[in-house]
């Protein structure tokens, strides 16, 4: 169990990085479109339309990341006003209820994809981009979601039967303030701690 | 109908499940108690459309360009430059802190990275020179909100997006409110401290030699402002184009500062793409919420309802501006913005409110939503950078700015030309 769980989250992190990598790969291409745009008169044609596969393939892949990053947005205001005992309940809920959101989107794009796999399907644009191919991507992302929200609810589950709350809190609880200043600050923030110890 | 959905809404919400399932479930089950037809099947349509819009990838971009910001060094210097500049002003750094977050906004499209970024090099000299440590605080959380306002945005983004409203119009009119807002601070400090002279710290040693060496510094963040800007007004690039060419630029400079290594590359790409995959969740879902409401009638539901309360004008304004302050208290801002713009605009549009000016509007309200206790992203932002101390302090210290942004809406209500202007003259 605990190697599949940090091999998960190793693929995890390898997508985020070609994630962020196909956004700034689309970022040059679009930069370089513009120029040649402004000063050939003439364009490489299509980017748009490839940015926008770069944004659903990199935004799915990142999906089951940022939910180890606890990053998925819950409202804390009355969770936090209940016992710490009580929480892990509401943390299987939540992700029981994430996980049918991701179901009924995974199975309805897999018809997406498996139309558009069947018929040959291309986009109507001067690329004709057989889509299957961003929407195989793209639901790809959607299933590692998926499968990421069963291992955490298998966790969760398992630690709340074993009386280990503070286990299942970690694993799906809701981010502690502490947590969550390091998810959005990170890096700057230490170094604005370690520049006030020593002036 | 519309009980139904604002119950089930906020007994969801309030138990602390993750947002965007709240918002799908919403539309799953208001599909199948009102429509006739399986509207639910539409998801993986809907799912895979709404999430490969090219205007959509403006997101992703000007987040990056707010992680390498972040890390390029651009704020230490520039915020040297406002304190030669700004400071012999009573209040001393604190307008400094409110320049420096103006113009790193001018740069950057989110609150919390501005608050974040102007705040780690501001924050070691409240001690220093004995502010007032709550007022000094309050300044940091509250000038970061500028990031939103003064484009670009990643929120005008989202607003534009939801209510067909055209981005570089919103950019245009954000700059002057962000220019007020920004002097309404200012002016919040200056009265403060005159009234308490002692909370105004002790002054910063700044000559004119000084001053005019510094100006080279705010080079940066205005070369890339006039990126992004420049190019989208020259008719040289599109909204999404503009924030391709801003990645760039921040980029290069990033690189000249020698702050590019591959260890900040990849931290840059998971900061990035972790925020890319939370705001992407939350659309997908609420476009389609949007297209279910849409299907069932309640959105026309809605509107008609407002509509046969017949508010004059101002009255309407009035209860959505104190509708959204309380909202604002309790809820994250990107998931109020979905779940209410789109009901909330177009009933605002036909009671007459131009869209561009309700756009802005909004984006205050969302700054407001952002310093107001006990769900304020920006307080936690800035009580995150301090050493030690409790949050109270944040939240007491941003209080007068809260005046102040409230006292921005109303100078807008009377004042419509000054988002208005801008637009006007260039399209």
């Amino acid at each position: 169990m605990t190697s599949l769980v940090r091999l998960t989250h190793s693929l995890c992190r390898l997508m985020v990085w070609v994630g962020g990598l196909i956004v700034l790969a689309a970022a040059f291409l679009i930069g370089f479109e513009v120029v040649i745009r402004r000063f050939a008169g003439t364009t490489i044609g299509g980017i748009d339309e490839v940015s926008g596969y770069a944004l659903a393939v990199s935004s799915s892949w990142t999906f089951a990341f940022a939910l180890l990053h606890k990053a998925h947005v819950r409202i804390d205001t009355f969770y936090l006003l209940l016992p710490v005992r009580v929480r892990p309940y509401l943390d299987i809920a939540a992700l029981g209820i994430l996980g049918a959101f991701a179901a009924l989107v995974t199975w309805h794009g897999a018809d997406v994809f498996a139309l558009s796999f069947g018929f040959s399907a291309r986009a109507m644009t001067p690329l004709a981009t057989p889509l299957w191919i961003p929407q195989g991507l793209w639901i790809f992302g959607w299933c590692v979601f998926l499968f990421v929200i069963a291992l955490l609810l298998v966790q969760t589950v398992a630690a709340v039967l074993r009386g280990r709350t503070d286990e299942a809190l970690k694993t799906a609880g809701l981010m502690t303030i502490e947590e969550e200043l390091d998810e959005e600050l990170g890096d700057i923030r230490r170094r604005g701690l370690a520049g006030e110890s020593n002036p | 109908m519309i009980a139904t959905a604002i119950v089930l809404l906020l007994a969801l919400l309030a138990f602390g499940l993750p947002v965007a399932a709240v918002l799908a479930a919403l539309g799953v089950a208001l599909s199948d108690i009102y429509s006739p037809l399986p509207l639910t099947r539409a998801i993986g349509e809907i799912a895979w459309t709404s999430s490969n819009g090219f205007l959509l990838f403006s997101i992703p971009l000007f987040v990056m360009l707010g992680e390498i910001l972040l890390r390029s060094g651009m704020a230490d210097r520039m915020y040297g430059a406002m304190v030669q500049w700004l400071s012999w002003l009573p209040g001393g750094l604190m307008h400094s802190n409110i320049g420096a977050c103006a113009f790193f906004a001018a740069t950057c499209g989110s609150s919390a990275a501005t608050a974040a970024t102007i705040g780690t090099v501001a924050l070691p000299q409240a001690g220093k020179h004995h502010y007032n440590e709550r007022l000094f605080l309050g300044s940091l959380a509250s000038g970061g909100t500028l990031g939103i306002l003064i484009p670009p945005s990643i929120n005008m983004i989202v607003y534009g997006i939801l209510t067909d409203t055209s981005i570089p119009k919103l950019y245009l009119a954000g700059i002057l409110p962000g220019v007020v807002l920004a002097g309404l601070f200012m002016l919040t400090i200056y009265v403060v401290c005159r009234l308490r002279p002692q909370w105004g710290g002790t002054p910063v040693v700044t000559s004119w030699p000084g001053r005019w060496r510094s100006l080279g510094d705010l080079a940066p963040p205005l070369v890339i402002f006039g990126v992004i800007i420049g190019s989208i007004y020259s008719g040289m690039a599109t909204a999404t184009e503009s924030a391709a060419l801003g990645v760039i630029g921040a980029l290069s400079l990033a690189g000249l500062q020698r702050k590019l290594t591959v260890p900040v590359m990849l931290a840059v790409f998971e900061g990035t793409m972790r925020t890319t995959a939370m705001i992407m969740l939350i659309l997908v879902a609420a476009f389609f919420l949007n297209f279910v409401m849409a299907g069932i009638g309640l959105t026309a539901l809605l509107n008609r309802y407002i509509t046969e309360l017949n508010l004059p004008p101002y009255a309407l304004l009035l209860a959505v501006v104190i509708f959204y302050a309380i909202l604002g208290c309790f809820m994250e801002t990107l998931s109020m913005m979905v779940t209410t713009i789109p009901v909330v605009t177009p009933v605002m549009v036909a009671a007459g409110f131009d869209p561009v000016w309700f756009g802005i509007v909004v984006i205050i309200l969302i700054e407001l939503a952002l310093i107001t206790p006990p769900v304020g992203l920006n307080l936690y932002v800035i009580q995150g950078i301090r050493p030690s101390g409790a949050v109270y302090d944040v939240i007491v210290g941003a209080l007068p700015f809260v005046v102040a942004t409230f006292a921005m809406i109303a100078v807008l209500a009377l004042v419509p030309a000054l988002a208005l202007f801008l637009p006007a003259i260039s399209y």
